[in-house]
């Protein structure tokens, strides 16, 4: 389902050349729920923005869903990310104008499925929000937000959710309760999820966990 | 010492900021610096030259001969007088070979002026080593040369004299206190004006006693003294000390002043709201530094000192800028308004200016910084109103800067306060409007949906912007519009205008004054008697005290004015052209009553009546040669004055005062014939009688609206510049705002175009609205300034505004292209791992 193959990447910092993955190799199946684990700076952000597509490998490949990355041109590298694609974010990162209802339908209308508004009403009602359809982000409380990006993350059906740090910015209890909902959901669509966590009993949620380490998952 | 360092961390690694904030608070107070110190300068040295100005220490004027025991009676009054000298001018027809102009012609006493003088292109001044000139001797000015075709040693013929002239004046420092105000004038030796034979009955002149004291009386205690002497001498004398000349001066630079003054309040007050922006932007973006200083133990107390040093750092370079600037080329700027103001002034950099500006930019920073830096100390979001109350010093500020910075007292303040009110009204209206429309729906083109919802969730940002643009552009459109207005009330129908003005004919000169012209293919017309009398009482009370009780409070000159109570009086039967109706009715005939035991129909203009309180009904009595008359208001007009035709404030019934002695005012029409000949001939045929060009005097006025309008265009383009940066912050500020949301829409899928298009959509929306109705409010409101001052000459510039109309909001959409662009190129991958 997903693929990813002698991957390299690295940054210039200065006169310094960082290498972040060299031959990075690494393979999901369809449904299934990974923890990616590791250090500050081991590469977990790059990992997820080489997934997503947002920027570019130096070498070597990624294949989600069938379609390699390196056959598409930007223009539809980003409608693939729009309609294959679930994000969730430890900043929630809601669009601060639109509330909650408008942020959860705006995947969905970028993706054209039919009956945005019915669709995001049902799955805000399913995360427990639907006494807070209108509200604005700033009218939320954290795992409010969040539970709204995980309904706004999975509205247009995407093959693969990539979140990072999920919970980092909630209390153990909110947190605890938003990781239920979303492994309530993931496991409900067969959705594939790629988590990025520091939370050992978040990482124990999913099936495996891996960690980052001198650029190799292991 | 921490703070210093942080402060000066700060300026050097904020360097595009510091040097964006500078410059804009720079162009801010440019203007209003600029305009105080010329200010300043002129009124400093209008005070060190009032006695100059005056030529005496106290002046008693006169329209009419002042007798000798009128004389006696002042002289008891005064404190020891050491010299005095009785003055005459007067304004007469002035012909050389070929031409003819009015001028004013003035009596040389010896020995006086007292203070100041003549120079002479010669370089010899009077009073001094320069004698008086002998009887047939004439002293002129450059102009009289000019407008005569004369040169030095040529003659001119005055009333019945010829005069050869001596001296050409270069600079005369008793200019501003000119009879006339405006004419060139010819000075002459009492007998010298005896031969000319121009003082006769009904003539127009001024008679003056000028005092010297032996005392060195300061000007304060002079103006003590002009009091004194002004409640206990007959009404029909006008006392001057030093103080009137340096008003009477101000009181001219006052319209300009007053102008310019509320121009570079907008920019000052537009270039203020960048600055908030900018520094709240620079807050904003330093505000984890600012918590990790305080999670490192630097207390509240010393962060708030750090950044309001900054601040404070910041304007005052600006400041040192605009002042070094000021005092460089204060020098070259100097001339040009020495010219326009016609007083050459002392270009002086007093202390005071500068302690006083430091001491309100302290206070700006203090009042800008604290309500911007506090909320950040205490880590907790504000609310709308308490953010409001926050700027409450600041506001109090700005009004009482403007108060102080307007020449012409509450101008400024009503000024500020209405900007406020405006302001406080287009964010209670908009705030109203946006969550009545919230925009909820759900519209099919994505761009536009988010640009609306945009619009009206962000409504303080909204707000802020719509109104900066709308009071700008309500300003572009308000100040060329009433300028051109004013223009063209001066221009318009120029064609229909009469020629030239008769004043000073006797009645019994009318059939051969209309012959000579007809002759010459004109037509003489608005022939209007004009009898000299004074206005006693209204409805039984004094008419001075009347009028101070009803009248502008504001008009203290007019009030002194009002003194003498002399008013031109005219008869007629019916309303010209130009005068309508506004209340009462239509004189009911003749008069009748020949032991004038009924009043008499008086019609009252309308503007003087506003100002003196006078309405239909009211009961006035005038005194005519010693007979008087009462009257009853029956009507109210209204008199179109720029269409000069001769008119009065007070028309009496006709067959009242026909048999008073009177002079006639009559216009001879504009037509192909030779203006000059015209001149030369009637003023051959009748020395006393004046004629004045009102081609020429438009053109003299034209000219001085012409330069004012000048002056007064570059500085709305100034304020529009200001307004325009100001615009370019807020936008700016407010896209910096959006650019989590760009990176969050592009992170879930939302394309670029979208994106960038529903910014567009945002803030053109805004622009158009906001530029439509401040099209819309400016020329409302030019077209009352127009209405009400210039009398229903409005001058509608469509140009203008449909330039406005496009071109604000499409600079907007290409700020706004700019930026999203700059934005919509970084990565949305910075929302990953924060």
């Amino acid at each position: 389902m997903l693929k990813i193959e002698s991957l390299k990447k690295s940054y210039r910092q200065g006169s310094q050349t960082i290498e972040i993955f060299q031959n990075l190799d690494f393979e999901l199946q369809e449904g299934q729920q990974v923890a990616v684990m590791g250090r500050s700076g081991s590469g977990k952000s790059t990992l997820l923005s080489l997934i997503s597509g947002i920027i570019k490998p130096d070498s070597g490949d990624i294949v989600l869903n069938g379609v390699s990355y390196k056959t598409l041109q930007e223009s539809e590298l980003n409608d693939f990310r729009a309609n294959n694609i679930g994000f969730i974010f430890q900043n929630f990162h809601l669009v601060s104008y639109l509330n909650a209802l408008e942020n959860v339908m705006l995947p969905a209308k970028v993706c054209g499925i039919a009956d945005p508004k019915e669709k995001a009403t049902k799955l805000l009602e399913s995360v427990g929000l639907s006494h807070r359809l209108d509200h604005l982000p700033s009218q939320l409380s954290g795992g409010e937000k969040q539970r709204v990006a995980i309904a706004r993350a999975l509205i247009h059906n995407p093959k693969i959710i990539l979140a990072d740090e999920p919970s980092g910015n909630l209390d153990d209890e909110t947190g605890k309760a938003v990781m239920d909902i979303l492994f309530e959901l993931i496991r409900k669509n067969g959705t594939t999820l790629v988590l990025v966590t520091h939370a050992r009993d978040v990482a124990n949620r999913c099936e495996k966990i891996y960690t980052l380490s001198a650029g190799q998952l292991g | 010492m921490l703070i210093v360092e942080l402060v000066y961390k700060a300026l050097a690694r904020s360097k595009s900021f510091s040097f964006i904030f500078i410059l804009n608070f720079a162009l801010a107070i440019a203007s209003l610096s600029y305009l105080q110190f010329f200010k300043g300068s002129i009124d400093s040295s209008l005070d060190s030259k009032a006695k100059v100005l005056l030529g005496a220490d106290l002046v008693v004027s006169s329209r009419f001969g002042i007798t000798d025991e009128q004389i006696a009676q002042i002289k008891s009054k005064l404190p020891d007088i050491k010299s005095y000298t009785r003055g005459v001018s007067t304004v007469s027809m002035i012909s050389s070979e070929d031409r003819g102009r009015l001028m004013e012609v003035v009596k040389l006493n010896k020995g006086y002026p007292y203070y100041g003088g003549l120079s002479f292109q010669d370089g010899n001044t009077y009073p001094g080593k320069t004698p008086l000139p002998k009887a047939g001797e004439a002293w002129v000015y450059q102009e009289v040369l000019d407008l005569l075709g004369l040169k030095r040693g040529d003659s001119v013929k005055i009333g019945k004299e010829r005069f050869v002239i001596a001296k050409v004046i270069a600079q005369d420092s008793l200019k501003t206190v000119s009879f006339s105000g405006f004419l060139p004038k010819i000075y002459i030796t009492p007998e010298g004006l005896e031969k000319t034979e121009l003082l006769q009955f009904g003539s127009t002149a001024r008679y003056k006693l000028n005092f010297k004291f032996m005392r060195d009386f300061d000007n304060d205690r002079l103006e003590q003294i002009e009091n004194g002497l002004e409640k206990t001498i007959d009404q029909n004398l006008r006392v001057l000390s030093p103080n009137d000349g340096r008003d009477r001066l101000l009181r001219v630079l006052k319209f300009v002043t007053n102008f310019l003054s509320l121009v570079s309040l907008i920019s000052f007050f537009l270039g203020l709201v960048g600055l908030i922006y900018l520094y709240s932007g620079f807050l904003r973006k330093h505000q984890n530094d600012i918590t990790v200083l305080r999670d490192l133990g630097l207390s509240r107390r010393n962060l708030a000192l750090t950044y309001l040093l900054h601040l404070f750092v910041l304007i005052a370079i600006a400041t040192v800028f605009i002042f070094s600037l000021m005092a460089v080329s204060g020098q070259f700027i100097a001339p040009v308004l020495e010219k326009l103001v016609d007083f050459d002034f002392d270009l002086s950099l007093d202390y005071r200016f500068y302690l006083q500006s430091a001491l309100v930019l302290l206070l700006l920073s203090l009042s800008i910084g604290l309500p911007l830096i506090l909320p950040l100390l205490q880590r907790q979001r504000r609310s709308l109103v308490k953010t409001l109350l926050g700027f409450v010093p600041f506001t109090l500020l700005l009004l009482l800067l403007a108060h102080f910075v307007t020449p012409a007292k509450s101008v400024g303040l009503f000024f500020a306060l209405a900007m406020l009110a405006l302001i406080a009204v287009l964010f209670g209206v908009g705030s109203f409007v946006l969550s009545r429309f919230d925009f909820s729906g759900h519209l099919k083109n994505l761009s536009l949906s988010l640009a609306l919802k945009n619009i009206a969730r962000q409504k303080n940002t909204s707000l802020t912007l719509f109104s900066a643009i709308f009071l700008c552009t309500a300003f572009f459109s308000l100040i060329p519009q009433t300028g051109a207005s004013l223009s063209n009330a001066l221009t318009h129908s120029v064609g229909e205008k009469p020629r030239f003005f008769v004043i000073d004919a006797k009645e019994e000169q009318l059939d051969n004054i209309e012959s000579h012209v007809n002759k010459m293919g004109a037509r003489l017309e608005n022939v209007a008697p004009m009898v000299r009398g004074r206005i006693v009482k209204v409805n039984g009370v004094d008419f001075a005290k009347h009028s101070r009780n009803n009248a502008d409070k504001q008009l203290q000159q007019e009030q002194r004015e009002l003194k003498n109570r002399a008013v031109n009086l005219s008869y007629r039967t019916k309303l010209k052209e130009s005068e309508e109706l506004i209340e009462g009715r239509a004189f009911s005939g003749t008069y009748s009553a020949e032991d004038f035991s009924k009043p008499v129909e008086v019609s009252v203009e309308q503007r003087y009546a506003d100002r003196r309180g006078i309405e239909v009904g009211d009961r006035l009595v005038f005194d005519v040669l010693g007979l008087q008359i009462e009257g009853i208001v029956v009507n109210i007009r209204s008199v179109r004055w720029t269409e000069f035709v001769p008119n009065f404030f007070f028309i009496l019934q006709d067959g009242a005062i026909n048999d008073a002695p009177k002079t006639m005012l009559a216009t001879i029409s504009a037509g192909d014939y030779d203006a000059s000949k015209m001149v030369l001939t009637l003023s051959e045929a009748f020395p006393t009688l004046t004629v004045i060009d009102v081609k020429s005097l438009f053109e003299t006025f034209a000219n001085l609206v012409a330069s004012v309008t000048k002056i007064t265009d570059s500085m709305s383009l100034y304020s529009i510049f200001i307004g325009l940066v100001m615009s370019f912050i807020i936008i700016q500020y407010q896209m910096n705002l959006q650019k989590n949301n760009i990176l969050r829409l592009k992170m879930i899928g939302v394309d670029n175009k979208t994106i960038k298009h529903s910014f567009l959509l945002e803030f053109g929306l805004l622009s158009l609205i906001a530029s439509t109705l401040g099209i819309i409010a400016g020329s409302i409101g030019s077209y009352t300034i127009s209405t009400i001052l210039f009398e229903s000459y409005w001058d509608f510039r469509p140009d203008l505004l449909v330039l406005y109309f496009f071109f604000i909001p499409v600079l907007t959409l290409l700020i706004v292209g700019f930026f999203t662009s700059r934005m919509m190129g970084q990565k949305e991958n910075v929302l990953f791992g924060e």
